[in-house]
């Protein structure tokens, strides 16, 4: 008997309180003595576990650390039942993780790279935080306990008390704790055999709530882990954008600081390069190796940089630098029918006379030196030719002479390009000095498109806040939403029947126009923080110049004096080409900032417009240029046209008025800085600011560039007309206009897009989230709904009649 | 039970069977749980009767609250929400695609194609990983890890009736290391003429020959080869979902079901575009996605490779040491009075 207790207690005592482990081990004599002296019962280890919220976090890392510990039992054969089942949740954990992993790797944006581990993360969330909220919480509320309560067993293994119904330690419960239960539930005091009643009420009540739980899960965690997904999403796109903008600002800011620091500097040698170089020197290379040096040091595919990069390769392999001027002519041999031999200039004799003739070896081949070193060599073919009797062999003279000069001749003007190692080494030079350009430009290049990028995550987009908000104020339903997203066509008839019915309404229209003109101020003002226009176009501009004109002076040191010119133009002329890479990204800043706040300016030209068409300004101007009434009526089409469904670039091309005088009257109409009286009352208060002169000069701008009859009319375009706007018969018909006219691109930016694109390309972004959100966010609504109702009907159990009252049956 | 001074209803005045007996429920009434042949017809219709169940019976006895609902159909009803989970999680991304404008639709469909090709490559990666392992054991040991058997559950009568129901219930013989059915193996009664003789036929096969207890060598080991398979189909199972996931989320599955003109469509031609497509997303991930990241590339290969490695091991693991003899001697220590084996 104490041999069998001895054995018990040996196997089923937990080892220092450990889970899993408690092991066979041999009994010591202490183990029998305990037995002998006064032998008790092993006491039960087995308790509830109360988890405080604020403590999950930590038992769920308590928790996966022992699931890790137990892989390795079971790779032994060493786990229970109750280990393989925990393994399972860490398998789930780990394959999802690596996946997410995986997902992030194929995402571009940073962002996107998170969402893939917060979609993870709040999809597992999600899954443990329904049924805590719907489920538990609210059971716990109305019951009295909660259906999910946790307890470990006397070895230490975690489990839930209500997971088998066949199977509820319920003497782990303190009798008092049932009886807190069954008042909770409302269970008669007097009841006798109260616990059972109240026992297997919580039963019922953990049975239904579990079978809840497996029916709603499927439902509520997907919808809940996306829609929590779509809210953690916006707070760490800031957090992200925020570290990002801070690693690109430090990033400039050295660069700022000391433009040759070696972090500036390729880091790792082209190794591609370097053996191409390697194999190829002291041979004779061709046009193709010259071709695969381009491709290997222009990683840009900016073709007219490679084609300046290919003329200076040209230029320094064909050149002389290094090698003499004897080794280049070489032996000089001259063959004609009446010699019996061929008359041989060697190396030597050559090298002989030049240097008799004092001249340097070493020279640069040019024409110039060509024709001295031709003059020296002359000598030579004198001293042969002098064996000739003159009368007799004039005519061999002068072929030997004219054989031997063309000879020359060839061999200095087409030198072969040979690699020789100083050329390599000055291809490396330029080389290095391409790269570290490339990457100082990359640093800037990164800087402003992360500041004013058409990419979604740049600062300025993510300021463009003024979308939704314009689509707001002009009182888009949810229906105009769905309607206008469909194509731009339908967007357009949206808007047009919107404005019209704003124009009627004074008091409607300030409204509308008083929150568009709100928005275009918080624009400007938040674009002017966030991306701090005007530093940060000096910055950008300051910077741009100095990176250009440094890189030049390398190059040229590295005999790059093609490319050199091409990136910061050629110095002698003007500070930059018209069409260096340096004009261009300074440029491209201001052209972004722009657009962006003339998409803005045009929904304020918009409603002005409408509102002068509707209180008959437009009318009475164009009548003032022709009375005709379909004169008047195609204008006043065309305009609303053009508003709506033109960019300002391709009214050439859009709309084509054949007759100068309405086009006039058309582009001054429709850009027509002197706005109606209530555009002026709107935008002309205090807090608007600046802002309706800054509209109005806008409006003026554009007007200028796109209704001056001079640019229109010049290009030859379908019509041609005179400066002052005369038509001219003989038109040069078929081609169509485009800006061509210095600072056209900034031109087409001013244009941005059209106004009807604008509201479809609104209404699909609000319209998706929208209709997305109303969808799940109604289904898991429901859910939720229904799961937190049904808590109140659970665990109905029909109380036994009480003895005396109605029938009595002794039952058993 | 509730009893004494209180009486439950009905009245107990009706002694009977809680529902009509027929032949077969008072054949059912009688029976004992019994082994079924592993072969795919009986282990099919054990899981379409454990998810046909999970769907309809469990769920109303379940909301019911009653008192005979048990730990088996709790874990049968862990299927709804993997399945129902599954569809909505398509569902959330699709359905709403419905009500984007083209363009976004267009995109939004090929992300949600991906997902959906995802999910039932994750269901059909967890049913290979089990395969990969128990095929081998089986035909190596002779032990079918999966060996089904139909368990007979003679409910409680509720208060009143003499007799419950009787329901069937599908299990695996091996699905708790810690109680295998060993009964289920070893005949009982008149019957039983050698009680041993499936453990002698597992010894024998696995080279242990004759043993005077063939269950009592053979019964430990089985119950390691048990825990070291779960354990390994575990890590298996979720290595080959994720690489799964992940190869359906390349780019070329964005063709499966797209009509590409003029060729014929048809059985065939579907069959030879997926293992097109199959092929072509091996590569993508393997190199590094469409874009050929390095670190896509880095991570597509450790999956692949992750997953065909774990193919090869988790079996051959799985079967180390089965067939090892055990080093101890049986003696007696007179010193400790207990025999150690």
């Amino acid at each position: 008997m104490t041999e069998m207790m001895v054995q018990n207690s040996i196997s089923q005592k937990p080892v220092g309180h450990k889970a899993n482990s408690a092991k066979n081990r041999i009994p010591t004599p202490a183990d029998y003595e305990k037995y002998q002296l006064g032998a008790t019962a092993y006491e039960a280890k087995g308790h509830l576990v109360e988890t405080p919220v604020w403590k999950l976090p930590v038992v769920a890392v308590e928790d996966t650390y022992q699931n890790i510990k137990n892989v390795g039992r079971g790779l032994k054969g060493q786990s229970n039942d109750h280990e393989l089942g925990q393994m399972n949740d860490l398998g789930m954990k780990a394959g999802g993780l690596a996946l997410a992993g995986y997902l992030a790797t194929k995402r571009m944006l940073p962002t996107q790279k998170g969402m893939e581990f917060l979609g993870f993360a709040s999809f597992f969330t999600s899954m443990a935080l329904f049924p805590k909220l719907f489920i538990n919480t609210p059971n716990k509320m109305v019951h009295g306990f909660n259906v999910d309560q946790k307890y470990v067993d006397s070895y230490g293994r975690k489990k839930s008390v209500y997971m088998d119904p066949q199977y509820t330690p319920y003497d782990l419960y303190a009798p008092e704790e049932i009886d807190a239960i069954g008042d909770k539930m409302g269970v008669d005091k007097d009841m006798e055999n109260r616990q059972d009643f109240v026992k297997r009420k919580m039963s019922k009540i953990a049975t239904q709530s579990n079978t809840i739980w497996m029916l709603t899960a499927g439902v509520a965690t997907p919808i809940m882990g996306a829609l929590m997904s779509n809210v953690i999403e916006k707070g760490v796109n800031k957090a992200q954008q925020a570290i990002k903008t801070q690693q690109i600002n430090s990033k400039l800011s050295k660069l700022i600081e000391n433009p040759n620091a070696a972090l500036f500097q390729e880091q790792s040698e082209n190794q591609a390069l370097k053996n191409l170089l390697k194999n190829n020197q002291d041979k004779k290379v061709d046009d193709k190796f010259v071709d695969q040096l381009v491709k290997l040091m222009d990683k840009g595919s900016n073709l007219k940089a490679n084609i300046a990069l290919k003329q200076d390769l040209n230029d320094i392999l064909t050149s002389n630098n290094g090698s003499k001027v004897s080794e280049l002519l070489g032996e000089i041999k001259i063959e004609h029918p009446t010699l019996q031999t061929p008359i041989v200039f060697s190396k030597e004799t050559i090298k002989q006379c030049l240097s008799e003739g004092n001249l340097n070896e070493n020279i640069n081949i040019n024409p110039e030196t060509t024709d001295s070193i031709k003059k020296r060599l002359f000598s030579l073919v004198k001293a042969e030719t002098k064996k000739y009797p003159s009368a007799e062999h004039d005519d061999l003279v002068t072929a030997i002479n004219k054989k031997f000069l063309s000879a020359v001749d060839a061999k200095l003007k087409n030198p072969e390009k040979i690699l020789t190692e100083a050329k390599r080494t000055t291809i490396q030079n330029a080389y290095k000095a391409m790269s570290s350009f490339n990457i100082k430009q990359n640093i800037l290049a990164e800087y402003v498109d992360h500041r004013v990028g058409t990419k979604e995550d740049s600062i300025m987009a993510r300021k463009w806040k003024a979308s939704e908000g314009i689509m707001n104020a002009m009182e888009f339903s949810f229906k105009d939403l769905q309607e206008a997203k469909k194509s731009p066509t339908k967007a357009g008839e949206i808007l047009d029947a919107k404005m019209i019915e704003f124009a009627k309404d004074d008091t409607k229209y300030k409204k509308v126009l008083g929150q568009v003109s709100k928005l275009i101020n918080s624009f400007d003002e938040s674009v002017e923080k966030g991306v701090g226009v005007t530093e940060f176009k000096a910055e950008v501009e300051n910077l741009t110049n100095k990176l250009h004109n440094d890189f030049a002076v390398e190059a040229r040191k590295s005999s790059l004096s093609n490319l050199a010119n091409y990136v910061a133009g050629n110095t002698s002329e003007e500070n930059f080409l018209p069409n260096s890479g340096a004009k261009n990204s300074i440029e491209a800043v201001d052209n972004r900032l722009l657009g962006a706040r003339g998409s803005l300016y045009k929904v304020v030209q918009g409603l002005d417009y409408y509102k002068k068409l509707n209180d008959g300004t437009i009318k009475k101007a164009v009548k003032d240029v022709n009375e005709n009434k379909d004169f008047v009526d195609q204008t006043i089409k065309a305009m609303r046209f053009a508003l709506i469904e033109g960019t300002y670039d391709n009214h050439n091309v859009k709309f084509d008025i054949a007759d100068p005088k309405v086009y006039k009257a058309f582009i001054n109409n429709l850009f027509d800085p002197n706005l109606s009286e209530s555009t002026t009352e709107v935008l002309g208060t205090k807090e608007n600011g600046a802002l309706l002169t800054k509209i109005q000069e806008h409006i003026t701008e554009v007007r200028d560039q796109l209704g001056n009859a001079e640019n229109r009319f010049l290009l030859g375009n379908k019509l041609d007309c005179d400066h002052n706007g005369n038509y001219i018969e003989n038109n040069k018909a078929g081609k169509t206009g485009q800006f061509a006219s210095k600072g056209d691109l900034k031109k087409q930016m001013m244009t941005g897009e059209t106004f009807a694109q604008f509201v479809k390309k609104s209404a699909e972004q609000m319209g998706n989230t929208k209709a997305w959100l109303k969808k799940f966010a109604l289904v898991g609504a429901g859910v939720g709904v229904v799961t937190l109702a049904s808590t109140f009907f659970l665990g109905k159990i029909e109380p036994p009649v009480k003895k005396g009252k109605k029938e009595v049956v002794t039952n058993g | 039970m509730v009893s004494s001074n209180y009486v439950n209803k009905p009245a107990s005045n009706k002694v009977s069977y809680y529902e009509p007996s027929t032949p077969l429920k008072d054949k059912m009434s009688h029976s004992h749980d019994h082994l079924l042949k592993g072969n795919v017809v009986n282990k099919t219709k054990a899981n379409l009767h454990k998810i046909g169940q999970a769907f309809t019976t469990y769920p109303v006895k379940g909301l019911k609250g009653d008192e005979n609902s048990n730990f088996y159909e709790f874990l049968a009803m862990g299927t709804i929400p993997y399945l129902i989970g599954s569809v909505t999680m398509i569902k959330v991304f699709n359905a709403a695609t419905k009500k984007f404008s083209p363009e976004s639709q267009k995109a939004a469909n090929k992300i949600g194609k991906k997902l959906g090709i995802g999910v039932v490559f994750y269901v059909l990666a967890k049913e290979l990983a089990k395969k990969i392992v128990d095929v081998p054991v089986e035909a190596s040991t002779g032990i079918d890890l999966a060996q089904p058997y139909k368990k007979f559950i003679h409910e409680l009568p509720p208060n009143g009736y003499e007799k419950g129901k009787t329901r069937v219930e599908y299990h695996k013989a091996f699905e708790s290391v810690d109680f295998p059915r060993w009964d289920l193996f070893s005949p009982e009664g008149d019957e039983a003429v050698n009680k041993n003789a499936w453990f002698d036929k597992i010894a024998a096969k696995n080279g242990f020959g004759e043993l005077h207890a063939s269950d009592q060598e053979m019964k430990p080991r089985i119950k390691e080869l048990a825990v070291k398979a779960q354990t390994w189909k575990t890590i298996l199972s979720y290595t080959l979902a994720a690489t799964a996931v992940g190869l359906a989320a390349q780019t070329p599955w964005e063709e499966l079901g797209v009509n590409k003109g003029n060729k014929k469509q048809g059985f065939k031609r579907i069959i030879t575009d997926f293992a097109d497509i199959s092929k072509r997303s091996f590569k993508e991930m393997w190199n590094g996605g469409a874009r050929k990241t390095k670190a896509a590339g880095i991570l597509g290969k450790t999956l692949l490779l992750a997953s065909a490695t774990l193919a090869v091991v988790a079996p051959i693991a799985t079967l180390a040491g089965f067939r090892s003899k055990h080093n101890q001697k049986i003696a007696v220590d007179e010193s400790k009075r207990y025999y150690e084996v």
